[in-house]
């Protein structure tokens, strides 16, 4: 299964903005499909604003995103996450008549890109039909995607399924996604379409490549597995087995480890620590040959009932749920072992450098004029798109290296990330981008522990201590109301700390 | 003093500058001289100054058995006593020959190089035929010249049969990093007068003597009128480095220092509120002040000179970073520093010398590419060269080159080995995903150096099982395989040599020191 979150997409930037052909040919109004299908779809309007993660304390100017969003059972809405990011106002259209209503978020999936919405008033659905949905799309099959004009027409466009197959998804997860060729014809800057097989919901839109004609789309399974976690009310998205492996295709790999010819299998070259295939007692060069009944070849493929050779984690992701029980053939010098998995959900925010943080403020703890905050991707990527070059290598190096590198205690990377140049901070001004490893000699495992450490100066002074030079510096507690109001006077910041729950 | 990080935008004179391509240009010119008003004697010493042609091999790191790119780059130099030809080490540095011209004589002369400091990027050039000398007129050194005070520049810029002399005014001395090297700071001095490609290696002159040897600016679309020379004191600590018949490259104190300009941080650890103490913020394992400092130590005073807060001395009338009193000792000497160490007054003496692992984030010249190429594999140990070269953006090399010395990498690996490139073969079709993978053991021996790697190759186990850090999943030769196919490997990619394991700057003790 490839690094679940190994992330080359940017979450929040609309990486689909519909191009397409800039002379659209004008449509023939079409009654036969607006009737019931108009009663199943709604315009979603969504008003968002992000954080800042260099500065921490304030939003960027609100954005609006539009989608068109699908009536399920429930009934909810069913749309894309990607436009809910930080989302500050939801507010549903009927097609037809215009009529608005606020809505409320109720499940949010960023990894998937999928979210469930519902409206504030219960009645305003009252006259929607929900759309069913249909879970059999195989290759060749003819899709439909909607577009909905300003004017409540849908426009329908056509078009085969060239491949299913696992596709990054905006978050720089891999899931199961149908690619199709088709052309949309308009501009409509929509976030959510949906997309249909023989008039039942098949997916929903999530990226166009106006170049080449092909739509991905976020495929059913992906949406049943959201669907049916969030019935439950205790949501726990798509789990993991806590494992990484690499292809046996090597022969001269086969031979060292004494595979014999007849058996195929994964090489297993990194066990997540504290998830399920650790707690199972797998370890890093067993090879697993089968994942509940299902025969691996030597890339990392089984055979899907409905779509042929599809990814072992396309198994090990979605076909399964958190909690379920997971049985395992593996080799393991020369023997086959069984092994049972229990895969877990490991909420992205609880990764020691998050993939993604959405929906709340970023937290940070200004000390004295220095800003401390917790390390995480959407930080990094506030150095510009190629980041990864520009941000402190050693930040990245956390990044990238966040599974296999020992953090100790610690459950997040906190950061120096800069100095707020007060006069009592001068001299100080040339730190930023520190990692933090004691405060009072206390070690500080997340940016939670802050100020529990400050209750407890050293000689009268706060000491900070970083992984590397200046290594030690000090704060004089007695300064910091000074400091603190000279900060709100000269920066006008609304708040000094942020670290409520998420 | 060691500079961290690079600068991008200063050239070096010459290296791109190929002679003949200008020539026609330069001949339209029609250069007069005529004596300078402020004391010096143009007749004399156009006497001194010469042009050095050099035809130079640049080893090539991406195919590193080949013998390298040749080119022929031209420069400035200029004679002091004793025949001896001063010139810069960018100029000499992997030339295969060499040849100095007179000025108005195209009579060329066969030189080689006598010494080449490349921490400083300065040569010193030897005539095999004594007669070149006939007619010369050695040049003597001055000392620093003061701010704004006039210079003029002498040299052979963008080539050209005559010399050419530009003007301009002493801007500033300051310390720079060296280009040559792209880590070594020195003290260096800024003029406004042109300097072009082709100056480099030109005596800077005020009257008579030289106060200096243009060496680096800035390209035209970054600064103008920006030029530097190498001042006297480096030209001098050259020279008496040499005089024992070889040069042992720049000491150092191995440390890096934070100022302590910040009122709590100076109550925290003792100090009152004046300008002077400085703190050690980080002690390099293997470099002179390993154990006799540590992080935290306060540094009050140098040889006597006091330190500032922000780690300025005064020396000779000027502000200067306190490395500059290191920066004139010699391998061997010593520097008494007064420090206070949690409120105690001590005295520490440290014995000076180069430390080797800071050679690994310089440029390195005149030096082969080492690497090890087995089973169509091609291992190479990180230099700077080798990550320009390769134009290396992967995250963890670039990690481990710029902690190599901050995280003390080089205790255990004091040479970091690259899977740098897969031939492919079909022994090897399958690890081309690896490559850039940073090497961990080889059939379970660590891997500190490249001598490990070829040692644990030239063992005939069954199997050989590279493992690359943070990768669980071993890359795996047969040994027949690799017996099989090792010809065809080196007809196929006309492979001239399967490993050089020379010019390493790692101690060969580097293992017992630990």
């Amino acid at each position: 299964m490839p690094n679940r979150r190994t992330i080359l997409l940017c979450l929040w930037l609309p990486l689909f903005l519909l191009g397409g052909c800039a002379t659209p040919s004008i449509p023939k109004p079409n009654r036969a499909t607006q009737d019931p299908l108009i009663q199943s779809l709604i315009r979603v309007n969504v008003t968002g604003q992000d954080y800042n993660f260099h500065q921490p304390w304030q939003q960027d100017s609100p954005s609006s995103h539009t989608g068109i969003g699908v009536v399920m059972e429930g009934p909810h809405i069913l749309l894309t996450s990607q436009m809910m990011a930080n989302h500050r106002y939801v507010e549903l259209e009927k097609l037809v008549t215009g009529e608005k209503g606020r809505a409320e978020v109720e499940v949010i999936d960023y990894e998937a890109n999928l979210a469930l919405v519902k409206p504030l008033d219960p009645d305003f659905l009252k006259d929607m039909h929900p759309l069913d949905f249909s879970l059999d799309a195989v290759e060749g099959d003819l899709l439909t995607v909607l577009q909905v004009k300003r004017n409540g027409n849908i426009v329908p466009s056509e078009g085969p399924i060239t491949a299913i197959e696992l596709l990054r998804y905006p978050s720089g997860s891999a899931f199961l996604a149908y690619r199709l060729n088709s052309s949309l014809q308009f501009r409509l800057n929509n976030f959510t379409l949906p997309v249909l097989k023989s008039g039942r919901l098949s997916g929903l839109l999530m990226g166009y490549d106006s170049k080449g004609q092909s739509v991905d789309i976020i495929a059913a399974p992906i949406i049943e597995h959201f669907l049916k976690e969030a019935s439950d009310g205790d949501y726990q998205g798509f789990p993991n087995l806590g494992l990484k492996v690499v292809s046996m295709d090597d022969p001269q790999l086969r031979r060292y480890v004494g595979i014999p010819e007849d058996l195929d299998g994964l090489y297993i070259q990194e066990i997540q620590k504290g998830l399920g295939a650790e707690k199972a007692g797998i370890r890093e060069g067993d090879i697993i040959i089968e994942i509940a009944g299902f025969t691996l070849d030597r890339r990392g493929d089984y055979e899907h009932p409905l779509y042929g050779k599809v990814s072992v984690s396309y198994l090990t992701r979605c076909e399964f749920y958190a909690g379920d029980r997971v049985r395992l053939k593996i080799f393991r010098e020369g023997e086959i072992l069984e092994k049972e998995i229990i895969p877990e959900y490991i909420p992205p925010e609880d990764d020691p450098v998050p993939p993604f943080l959405a929906d709340s403020p970023p937290h940070y703890f200004i000390l004295g004029g220095l800003v401390l905050q917790e390390l995480s991707l959407p930080y990094l990527r506030e150095y510009g798109s190629d980041w990864s070059v520009k941000a402190p290598i050693s930040l990245v190096h956390y990044q990238r290296n966040q599974y296999a590198l020992d953090l100790g205690e610690r459950e997040k990377i906190v950061l120096l990330s800069g100095v707020l140049q007060t006069s009592r901070s001068m001299g100080y001004e040339s730190l930023r981008d520190l990692v933090i490893t004691r405060i009072n000699n206390q070690p500080v495992r997340r940016l939670g522990d802050v100020p529990e450490a400050l209750k407890s100066p050293i000689n009268g002074f706060h000491k900070i201590e970083f992984e590397d030079s200046p290594r030690t510096i000090y704060v004089d507690p007695e300064e910091l109301g000074g400091i603190n109001q000279e900060i709100r006077q000269r920066y006008g910041l609304p708040a000094l700390h942020n670290l409520d729950a998420r | 003093m060691k500079h961290r990080g690079c600068s991008n935008c200063l050239w070096i004179s010459d290296p791109f500058h190929r002679v003949g391509i200008l020539v026609f240009f330069l001949c339209l010119l029609s250069p007069s001289f005529q004596a300078w008003t402020d004391e010096g004697d143009i007749s004399q010493i156009r006497k001194g100054v010469i042009k050095i042609i050099v035809m130079d091999q640049t080893p090539d790191y991406t195919v590193p058995w080949n013998p390298g790119r040749m080119s022929q780059k031209m420069g400035t130099g200029f004679i002091i006593d004793g025949n001896r030809i001063l010139t810069n080490a960018h100029l000499a540095s992997n030339a295969r020959f060499l040849a100095v011209e007179k000025e108005g004589d195209s009579r060329r002369h066969e030189a080689r190089v006598r010494f080449i400091a490349h921490d400083c990027d300065l040569a010193m050039l030897e005539v095999l035929d004594s007669a070149f000398f006939e007619g010369t007129v050695p040049l003597s050194i001055g000392g620093i010249p003061t701010l704004n005070s006039i210079v003029n520049v002498v040299g052979y810029p963008i080539g050209g049969m005559r010399l050419s002399t530009t003007r301009g005014v002493v801007s500033r001395i300051d310390y720079q990093v060296y280009s040559h090297s792209m880590l070594d700071q020195h003290l260096a001095i800024q003029i406004d007068a042109a300097i072009n490609p082709g100056n480099s290696g030109g005596p800077v002159l005020q009257g008579e003597r030289v106060v200096g040897v243009a060496f680096q600016g800035y390209r035209g679309d970054v600064a103008q009128n920006v030029g530097y020379m190498i001042p006297v004191p480096v030209i001098e600590r050259f020279l008496s480095d040499i005089s024992d018949g070889q040069y042992d490259r720049y000491v150092d104190l191995g440390i890096q220092l934070f100022p302590l300009l910040n009122g709590a941080h100076r109550r925290a650890l003792g100090l009152d509120s004046g300008d002077y103490g400085v703190m050690v913020s980080h002690v390099y394992k293997e470099a002179p002040c390993a154990n006799l400092l540590q992080v935290g130590d306060i540094l009050l005073t140098i040889d006597g000179l006091t330190i500032s807060s922000d780690g300025y001395v005064d020396m000779e009338g000027e502000k200067l970073h306190m490395a500059e009193v290191v920066e004139r000792k010699m391998q061997g000497d010593t520097v008494r520093l007064d420090i206070l160490r949690e409120n105690r007054h001590e005295e520490v003496i440290v014995s000076l010398y180069a430390p080797w692992p800071f050679q690994l984030q310089a440029l390195q010249h005149d030096v082969r590419p080492r690497f090890v190429l087995f089973g169509g594999l091609v291992f190479q140990p990180l230099s700077r060269r080798f990550i320009m070269e390769a134009d290396i953006r992967d995250e963890s090399i670039r990690y481990y080159f710029s902690y190599y010395l901050d995280h003390e990498l080089y205790l255990d690996t004091p040479e970091i080995i690259v899977l740098s490139q897969v031939l492919p073969d079909p022994i090897n079709v399958y690890l081309t995903p690896f490559v850039n993978g940073i090497l961990d053991t080889i059939n379970g021996r660590h891997i500190g150096t490249l001598e490990d790697v070829a040692n644990a190759f030239g063992e005939s186990p069954e199997y050989y099982v590279i493992r690359l850090k943070g990768n669980g999943r071993p890359l795996v030769l047969e040994r027949g395989a690799v017996q099989e196919a090792r010809e065809r490997i080196l007809q196929r990619y006309g492979v001239l040599q399967e490993q050089y394991l020379g010019d390493s700057f790692v101690p060969e003790d580097w293992d017992e020191k630990k």
